[in-house]
């Protein structure tokens, strides 16, 4: 294997968004080597895939440099994903439906956590792999084949082949269509909980880390489960509403709650959509019905354009056929998919007020009164009224689910955890950024080699959270730039207007210099900072060409700038 | 004798009707589904051996209603305010005749109100629990018998029969409020239309159209039949002005009657209204028989958008009021038939009071009853399960918790109980509104808030985690934050209270907090 190959996957740092380790744009890279991106989204959020992205197109590299001798059976995809995975989440494509079913149903809950996971803690750690593992992953380098490559995000599937005889009516081009990754379950349990030291309080504390319960969220879990079931039962059609501040666990729940009911043996088909992760938001439709097609028989439809998904579903759900499941539809975000006219939505709360559709809608949403504010009328009467809000969790409910996840280990302070849940309590109330406070103090206390969290490391990670970009940019601003930044408050303060002409800043400047005992830069100089500044968006500078009359404003709050600035003479 | 007098006295009602679109909208498995609800004759032909007997009453009702109905001012309820006055329902013990039968199991589950108890459905009630079978006829489809809309139907149907007997065109406009049975109405009556005549059906909803072409391909989709699929899916990409000139083809020179239901025509409405004139000019073509049936919510379309239709034929225009009080009693009686003694008189009184109040939409009052049923079988439920049906079961309560849940504000209706950096800011807000200040921007906001919790020996967040808790606050449906664009600086956001200073104190909770950050800013 490639030296080159092998430096670059041990680098730990990462690369920053949708670029590769060299830089460039991830998608011009991919079309340098004249591979198209299986689908749209990944171009949109490369950022989301972190690591993987790194990996994959460090893999196109490379993959020219390794010589034929080396292919094996294994087809590129497992090959890049089996980096990533555990083995014993690993599943074959010869299996049985059911357990295909099964597999998929977790992948759709944790697939995306998955995505978070590497995003959210780019700890040093994860990044490094185990000599191990590296060596599994990397030794068998698949043939560089670009068409395999596009296959990169699926799992190998066993109706590849129906899905190539699909082909030539694939030239009908329509939109294309945003798919679901079929990415392998990735599934960190709560497995080691005998383990009680720091580092696996760690990687417990993971807040894609699926916990098998939900402390403090029995009562909406009953009753979303309770609402599922019995409309599943009485075969009748209803849609709910939830709504919630971000991290109260909505998602969660409703996923706990379908995970409960395949246990208890009730069958139906879960579809679930996000309307963040659509491009556009009539794509929800070819996202529902691509997932029903999929989930049920070999018929694979790759690509179907919204509207004539759109059609196709609402036909499926204005005729009656006892043969097909009842449907759940867990539409996430749904506020994205409020479009001027608001039609889709109408179309799918429609479809919960036909007695033939036999589906039960659950919408998800941050506002707590969508529907009241923005939804109209004729959608929101089909809506109907069942409500249920996720209220921000209190701090009590917070540090019991805290302990819940540490497994009450003697690494952590008790104090400690009630600092955290008694801050994020009085703040937002979102058990995300709990965990994130905990976690990335359990980093700082690791790097600075304690294995017990203290007090003193979550105040500090604390401080760090609450830090801004910008205020740290000032701070590291140079002298002159922070003579010109204070030279623009001056003047602020004195006219009042915000925005002034350069050659009153540089007035002002020349004031500071003397006063600062600085020899002041030269006006050109000192326009070239401001510009400099301008392109951070510190400084806005009105369009214009004449150095003298140009406007400047701050980019920022005065209070904001004279805080940095504050800071950063102390 | 009246119009649906006929219907009544051929038996054509309740469960074979039922049965009868059954069969109709039921595809085999392996079929694909005909998107045409055209009649298909051959469906019809074992109607004719069922024997019902009717009610010697509801004759009377209705021919009592139509006769109202005569003079369309007065306002006319439904005849069936009691729970006995089950007019057109089939006598329960005479079970309809074998065939009918044979049809049941496959129908067994999904039996609804009106099907004959028969002996089959006796044993089945013992499994299925009251809840079940209420919630069933609780749920939002098309019923078998609309309540409550006798004087529209007949109007309807009348109309359309008499347009189709002298083989005329026809257009029709029925306005009314959402969940006021608009729909339902329509199909309700093409179902009785369709056992007199035979006439081509497509149903539209406009809703789902983007483009002026995609309406013309949806209606001549709508009206095809299995047959003719292959042509549509010709003329899918074919432009506008062809597909138009189809569709005015296939109006103009038709030997049969045609009915075009376009819902949600509001969405037809463009810059110039092209679309919309030209539909209601299909109805105008020579020798057209086509008869249109538009449905939207606001009551003037016709006029507002439409002026030259005046000039030549204006639509029909059939109005539909939101539903009274005792019309929502009547709907949410006959559906909760089976399940009587789940949801007594009073409770149900109560639901129909306050639906009507506000806004009669029916939807709400069948969605308060299901959400009522849900909390009494939550009840049983955590009962243990043990009493069976013989718990006693007062439903009004529950129906008036669901109705304080459903109607009380946002706020109460969630509980939510802020954390406190919130309330501050909540508070600081209210603060500055009492001080005149209508519409602080950010930062004049974050100042009152620093001092507030400098009085209040809070430590503040810094004023991005509180513009973020803005935001949050916004999601409560408490506050406003208006979003600068990208040119404007971060520091124009301003943000308003979007309820009134109540509301905001209730939110509160805390009127020592308020006092004390009102202190400091005042």
């Amino acid at each position: 294997m490639s030296p080159g190959l092998a430096r670059r996957a041990n680098r730990a740092g990462r690369p920053p968004c949708g670029r590769s380790p060299c830089g460039r744009p991830i998608t011009r890279l991919f079309r340098r080597n004249e591979v198209v991106l299986a689908d749209k989204r990944s171009m949109h959020c490369a950022s989301c895939y972190g690591n993987d992205e790194e990996v994959l197109c460090q893999d196109l590299f490379t993959l020219q440099l390794v010589p034929q001798q080396k292919m094996n059976s294994q087809t590129p995809s497992s090959n890049l994903r089996s980096r990533n995975r555990k083995p014993a989440s690993n599943s074959s494509p010869s299996e049985s439906d059911d357990r295909r079913l099964d597999c998929r149903k977790t992948k759709k809950t944790n697939g995306d956590d998955s995505v978070n996971n590497e995003n959210i803690a780019p700890t040093p750690k994860s990044c490094k792999k185990s000599p191990k593992r590296r060596a599994k992953a990397l030794s068998p380098i698949p043939p560089p084949t670009p068409t395999r490559i596009i296959d990169v995000r699926r799992t190998p599937r066993s109706a590849t082949e129906s899905r190539k005889s699909v082909g030539p009516k694939k030239t009908a081009k329509s939109p294309a269509t945003p798919r679901v990754r079929k990415r392998e379950a990735k599934k960190v349990l709560l497995e080691d909980v005998d383990d009680d030291s720091l580092e696996a309080v760690r990687r417990r504390l993971h807040s894609s880390a699926v916990p098998d319960r939900m402390p403090c969220r029995d009562e909406e879990f009953n009753f979303v489960r309770f609402f599922v079931s019995s409309t599943l039962e009485s075969e009748s059609s209803r849609s709910l509403y939830i709504s919630g501040i971000p991290g109260t666990g909505k998602t969660a729940t409703v996923h706990q709650v379908i995970r409960h009911l395949r246990n208890a043996g009730i069958e139906f088909r879960f579809v679930e959509v996000n309307g963040m992760r659509l491009t556009e938001p009539a794509q929800v439709f070819s996202e529902i019905y691509r997932q029903l097609i999929d989930d049920g028989d070999d018929q694979v439809v790759t690509r179907i354009s919204a509207s004539v998904a759109r059609r196709k579903l609402n036909h499926m759900f204005q005729t009656e056929d006892p043969e097909r499941l009842p449907i759940v539809l867990l539409v996430d975000e749904m506020d994205l998919l409020c479009t001027r006219r608001q039609e889709i939505l109408y179309d799918i709360f429609n479809w919960a007020t036909m007695s033939e559709s036999r589906l039960v809608v659950l919408a998800i949403a941050n506002t707590l009164d969508l529907p009241e504010r923005i939804l109209t009328h004729r959608v929101s009467s089909r809506l109907g009224m069942s409500r249920q809000c996720f209220r921000p969790y209190s701090f009590q409910q917070i540090e019991s689910i805290l302990h819940d996840r540490l497994a009450n280990s003697a690494a952590v302070e008790n104090d400690a955890v009630e600092f955290v849940s008694r801050k994020v309590a009085a703040v937002t109330g979102d058990l995300r950024t709990a965990l994130d406070i905990v976690r990335r103090s359990i980093e700082m206390a690791l790097d600075t080699g304690k294995d017990v969290l203290t007090l003193k490391h979550v105040q500090s990670a604390v401080k760090e959270l609450a830090s801004r970009a910008p205020v740290e940019m000032i701070k590291s601003c140079s002298t002159q730039s922070k003579l010109l930044l204070r030279a623009i408050i001056a003047e602020y303060e004195r006219t009042g207007h915000d925005e002034m002409p350069f050659a009153a800043v540089i007035g002002r400047y020349k004031e500071l210099c003397a006063i600062d005992n600085v020899r002041p830069l030269p006006t050109s100089g000192a326009y070239d900072c401001c510009m400099r500044l301008a392109s951070s968006r510190l400084l806005v500078a009105a369009p214009g060409k004449c150095c003298w009359t140009r406007k400047f404003r701050l980019g920022l709050p005065v209070e904001d700038v004279n805080f940095a600035l504050f800071h950063a003479t102390q | 004798m009246t119009f649906i007098e006929n219907f009544e006295a051929t038996g054509l009602v309740g469960d074979d009707v039922k049965a009868l679109r059954r069969r109709k909208m039921s595809p085999t498995p392996k079929e694909t589904p005909s998107r045409s609800l055209r009649p298909r004759i051959k469906a019809k032909s074992p109607q004719k051996t069922l024997n019902f007997t009717v009610k010697k009453r509801s004759n009377a009702i209705t021919s009592k209603a139509v006769n109202e109905d005569k003079c369309p001012m007065t306002c006319v309820r439904s005849p069936l305010k009691s729970p006995n006055a089950v007019a057109f329902r089939p006598v329960p013990d005479t079970a309809p005749c074998g065939r009918t039968k044979e049809r049941q199991p496959a129908l067994k589950s999904r039996q609804r109100l009106f099907a004959s108890p028969s002996a089959e459905q006796d044993s089945e009630k013992s499994k299925e629990t009251v809840e079940l079978r209420a919630k069933r006829s609780l749920g939002m489809g098309l019923p078998d018998q609309l309540v409550g809309r006798d004087r529209e139907i007949t109007l309807l149907t009348e109309s359309v029969d008499a347009l189709m007997r002298d083989e005329a065109p026809g257009t029709f406009y029925l306005a009314g409020q959402p969940g006021t049975g608009k729909t339902a109405t329509v199909r309700h009556s093409i179902r009785l239309l369709k056992k007199k005549h035979k006439f081509d059906y497509g149903f539209v909803n406009c809703m789902s159209i983007r483009t002026p072409a995609d309406i013309y391909r949806l209606v001549l989709e709508s009206l095809m039949g299995d047959d003719e699929k292959v042509e549509v899916a010709r003329t899918r990409l074919a432009p506008a002005d062809q597909l138009a000139d189809t569709v005015r083809q296939r109006f103009s020179d038709s030997k049969r009657s045609t009915v075009l239901v376009l819902d949600e025509m509001d969405q037809l409405a463009s810059r110039n209204h092209q679309v919309l004139y030209m539909a209601f000019g299909w109805a105008a073509l020579k020798s057209s028989r086509l008869i249109l049936i538009g449905i939207a919510n606001s009551l003037d379309l016709t006029e507002r958008l439409l002026p030259k239709l005046k000039l030549a034929d204006p639509p029909r225009l059939i109005q539909f009021r939101p539903y009274s009080k005792d019309d929502v009693i009547a709907i949410l009686r006959h559906r909760l038939f089976e399940a009587d003694n789940l949801l007594d008189n009073a409770a149900v009184e109560l639901c129909a009071r306050k639906v009507s109040a506000l806004t009669g939409d029916i939807r709400k009052a069948l969605d308060i009853c299901q959400m009522a049923i849900d909390k009494i079988q939550r009840r049983k439920d955590s009962n243990g399960g043990g009493g069976g049906e013989s718990v006693p079961v007062a439903g009004f309560k529950d129906v008036l918790d669901t109705v304080k849940d459903v109607y009380g504000s946002v706020m109460t209706r969630a509980s939510v109980t802020l954390p406190l950096q919130q309330k501050l800011l909540l508070a600081s807000c209210l603060a500055l509104y009492r001080t005149g200040v209508k519409s602080p921007t950010l930062v004049q906001l974050y100042r009152a808030y620093k001092k507030a919790c400098d009085a209040l020996h809070v430590p503040p967040v810094q004023d991005h985690e509180a513009a973020s808790n803005c935001q949050l606050l916004e999601a409560c449906g408490l506050l406003l934050v208006s979003k600068p664009t990208r040119k404007q600086s971060t520091s124009i956001a301003t943000v308003q209270l979007l309820v009134d200073e109540r509301s905001v104190m209730n939110a509160l909770n805390d009127n020592t907090l308020f006092a004390s950050v009102l202190s400091t800013v005042g």
